[in-house]
């Protein structure tokens, strides 16, 4: 979730209800702010996602099929990566990016000529997109590795090139597949969500993906800011209420996340019916 | 020669495939059979030897491996692999399919096959590629016996082209004999015999392979020879000039088979039902049978 905020002093069950229905009557009024953040995490969790697929299938195919030396402490590294905090992702970032610091600017700080027309293409979701990279190839590796060998010896034997057995061993393992962007879906949303609840509920000051990050710890504040993803300086118009449209954004996402899921989902169980019958 | 480590699983082989012929591999599980397949598919590395092949080869691995597309889509996947251009693909597929009396299942997702039809796609998908050389593997393995049966009615037939050289190998001996133009009995990871099949039958060259093709009697003779009789060269027979006492019995389909025990051997024979009890006293028409050397 891209907009969260931070409240001072008590909420009480009046306030609570009270919330929901102006929530309730923000997202059926199309309210312009909810729906541009709504935006923008759908954006960013959707290009993330896609950032690590375009990576992170390939190089699950790759590590999944592959008969190499290394391939297994390769696996094992890679598996070891789902497991970083974003945050950590931020600080690495932050140190690569930050254009003026005491150690004379990072080494991909916009001094950088040759990779800024690149990082500034992909800096909007380049941290959550290297948090969901690990995932989409361990879970690629994982669900091509289940589709079996006969399979694509059979392929080979009948003159299947490498690139083709790779394609059959995707086809076969979609449903993982699917389930890996799935997960990463949910992970670069949920964690965009977590940095920024964890920054703005350290320092008690509002922030959203519309608004500039303006406090907040040290290591988010600077992460997010190195990443240039959000940098409208403004205050929301919504002064100290700000329980409605965080209830209201609390409802979109919910939804979303059942609808991404459900969708997908479908998609998995329904693999005869749309993809068998294909010719190649 | 095909070795795993220090263990050799094929050495001693030298085989020709000709077009238009139907060769038989035919050995007992584990002696190398499938090795010697993988090996010419080029799926397993060669310790030592040749293979040349003049043309394409291609192979039906023993399991019906299919993608979870369509029946035809499978042929149509494998046929791209193959390099056959796009607009024969549809000809081949439904000629491959008719061949195997299985046209109506183009449409059919691979997951919803039946053992037996999965089986007769995996057929139809190696038939469609053409190939100057097909080898096939166990192709009628796991399937009940009628569906066998039929299947064998159908591949016999079906597998014999004269533009392609074909081998298949089995376990079954009743395959072979459906199957086989030449027929080429692998032990312990050599050829042990190989010619056409009545005659591999008929004069089996060691001992072994005669107990591998069903000579299941013996008799030791006067000179010291053996002398090996298959089930059906041995008959009940009031006249006959062997005495013998059943010594085991087992039921079967279309009658018994009895174990029966004689002063110099042992043999087998079938009798209609109910046939005579275990201890009783049986006389014996045997046929000539083949004779060898006894093993030490």
């Amino acid at each position: 979730m891209l907009m969260v905020f931070a409240f001072n002093g008590n909420i009480y069950n009046g306030e609570i209800s009270r919330g929901i229905s102006t929530a309730l009557h923000l997202i059926l009024s199309g309210d312009p702010v909810i729906l541009k953040t709504t935006g923008n995490t759908l954006r960013l969790g959707v290009n993330s996602t896609v950032f690590a697929s375009v990576i992170g299938v390939p190089a699950g195919c790759v590590l999944g099929l592959g008969r190499f030396r290394g391939r297994r402490v390769l696996l094992a590294i890679v598996n070891a990566m789902t497991r970083v905090p974003p945050v950590v992702i931020g600080v690495m970032l932050l140190v690569l990016f930050w254009p003026s610091s005491v150690w004379g600017g990072g080494p991909l700080s916009d001094n950088m000529p040759v990779v800024s027309p690149v990082l500034g293409f992909v800096s909007p979701f380049l941290g959550q997109g290297l948090l969901a990279l690990p995932i989409m190839t361990a879970l690629t590796a994982a669900a091509v590795q289940r589709v079996p060998t006969v399979l694509l010896e059979q392929a080979s034997v009948y003159g299947a090139s490498m690139r083709q057995r790779a394609w059959l061993a995707l086809r076969e393992a979609r449903t993982g597949v699917l389930a890996a962007m799935v997960v990463s879906l949910g992970v670069t949303m949920t964690a965009i969500g977590v940095l920024l609840t964890y920054g703005g509920g350290y320092t008690g000051s509002a922030r959203s993906a519309g608004y500039t990050v303006d406090g907040g710890s040290p290591a988010t504040t600077l992460a997010l800011g190195a990443l240039g993803t959000y940098k409208v300086s403004a205050q929301p118009p919504y002064g100290d209420d700000l329980l409605p449209l965080s209830i209201a954004f609390v409802i979109i996402m919910l939804g979303l996340f059942l609808l991404t899921a459900g969708a997908l989902t479908y998609l998995q169980q329904s693999r005869t019916s749309w993809i068998a019958g294909g010719q190649s | 020669m095909v070795a795993r480590g220090k263990r050799r699983l094929l050495a001693s082989v030298d085989l020709s495939l000709y077009r238009g012929e139907a060769v038989v591999i035919l050995g007992p599980n584990g002696v190398g059979k499938s090795t010697l397949l993988h090996v010419l598919a080029g799926l397993l590395p060669r310790a030592g030897g040749k293979v040349r092949v003049d043309g394409r080869l291609a192979a039906a691995l023993q399991t019906p491996a299919l993608a979870h597309r369509s029946v035809l889509a499978n042929l149509y996947t494998a046929m791209g692999w193959w390099g056959v251009p796009a607009a024969q693909r549809p000809s081949r597929a439904r000629a491959a399919l008719g061949s195997l009396h299985i046209a109506h299942l183009a449409g059919r997702a691979a997951d919803t096959l039946s053992g037996g039809e999965a089986r007769r796609v995996h057929l139809a998908r190696a038939l469609a590629l053409r190939s100057d050389v097909l080898l096939l593997d166990e192709p009628f393995a796991g399937l009940d016996p009628p569906t066998r049966a039929e299947l064998l009615g159908v591949a016999s037939v079906a597998l014999r082209d004269p533009d392609r050289a074909t081998m298949v190998v089995v376990h079954d001996r009743a395959e072979a004999w459906a199957l086989a133009d030449r027929l080429v009995v692998l032990l312990d990871g050599r050829v042990a015999a190989e010619g056409p099949p009545q005659d591999v039958l008929d004069h089996p060259e060691s001992i072994e392979v005669a107990e591998f093709l069903g000579f299941t009697g013996w008799l030791r003779e006067e000179d010291g020879m053996l002398r090996c009789v298959r089930p059906s060269q041995v008959a009940l027979d009031l006249s006959g000039p062997f005495r013998g006492t059943v010594a085991a019995r087992v039921h079967e389909e279309d009658g018994v088979l009895c174990e029966v025990v004689l002063p110099n051997g042992q043999v087998q024979v079938r009798c209609e039902n109910p046939g005579p009890p275990i201890g009783e006293h049986v006389s014996l028409r045997i046929e000539p049978g083949v004779r060898f050397e006894p093993r030490n």
